[in-house]
């Protein structure tokens, strides 16, 4: 009758090797992948902040000058160039971020993401509490 | 002030090692396994936010690079024509690529009958025989119940004692 195979003759010995220095290398490659994903999510989340502020803009201006005096035709042009020119503003935004180090772009964002309302109402909280 | 990525550098230290055998005993090929641990950090550092304590650290990790294994294995199936293909690639290159240490031959072989195992008979059986994971966190890494998970590892067993014996 056959041996039955006896697992402790191999206990848990595999042939799979690394290169030598592997898991230093991989860890330091991991931390960039990691560094790099944090810019890029900081500078999605300031292209997208500032896309609303400017959509915001946009809105406040088109309440303001709605209904127009304005003739038609003029102001039809007059409209175009201002898209014209937020959508140009938008591609130097974009090149100007890019230029960004991490440090600014962290600042930037931490800017962007105050809530100005907070800050009043704390404020008036304080000066009421004072009073 | 606290460097924010030295805990996340402290989580690769700690995990890279044991992640990096668990890919690699079912992706077999080194550089896969290195493509495949990498994924699975940066999966890893995306969704930190989202890690509730409703599970160990450990087990969450381990989840994702299963997940990340299997990922890879189905992208291997959409380009084969069979699963057995895709076994028949595994084998080929744990006969015939780098860092596999052919002067062994009963671990080579060893680890032959294990890539003869079916994928879930195969991960389950990694996860308890090499990695030494309770029935309980095996289950919830891969949401297979206690008792499918014992039977799976019962007849991995009996699999590979047979092709130790008959090979």
């Amino acid at each position: 009758m056959e041996k039955e195979f006896d697992f402790n003759s191999i206990g848990k010995r595999t042939p799979f090797r690394t290169p030598e220095g592997f898991f230093e290398r991989m860890q330091a490659e991991t931390m960039r992948r990691v560094a790099e994903e944090k810019r890029k999510k900081k500078l999605y989340r300031l292209k997208w902040g500032i896309s609303v502020a400017l959509a915001v803009a946009a809105m406040v201006c088109g309440i303001i000058f709605f209904p127009s005096t304005k003739p038609e035709a003029v102001e039809t042009n007059y409209q175009t160039e201002w898209v014209a020119q937020l959508t140009d503003d938008m591609d130097v935004m974009d090149v100007y971020l890019q230029g960004l180090s991490d440090e600014e772009l962290e600042e930037w964002v931490e800017f962007s993401e105050n809530d100005i309302y907070y800050e009043l109402t704390t404020t008036e909280n304080l000066n009421e509490d004072e009073d | 002030m606290t460097d924010p990525e030295s805990g996340f550098r402290m989580l690769v230290e700690k995990f890279q090692s044991p992640m990096y055998w668990h890919i690699r005993r079912m992706i077999v090929s080194h550089d896969d396994a290195e493509d495949v641990l990498q994924e699975t950090f940066i999966k890893i550092f995306r969704h930190l936010d989202d890690f509730r304590a409703e599970s160990s650290l450990s087990t969450w990790i381990y989840r994702i690079a299963t997940n990340e294994c299997i990922r890879f294995l189905n992208r291997r199936k959409e380009q084969a024509v069979s699963t057995e293909e895709v076994q028949e690639e595994l084998m080929n290159k744990l006969m015939a690529s780098e860092y596999i240490d052919y002067d062994n031959a009963m671990e080579v072989k060893f680890q032959q009958a294990i890539l003869t195992l079916p994928e879930k008979q195969r991960l389950v059986f990694n996860l308890r025989y090499y990695d030494e994971l309770k029935y309980e966190e095996i289950s919830r890494i891969t949401d297979t119940k206690v008792e499918t998970l014992k039977s799976n590892y019962y007849f991995a067993k009996e699999k590979i004692k047979e092709y130790m014996t008959n090979n």
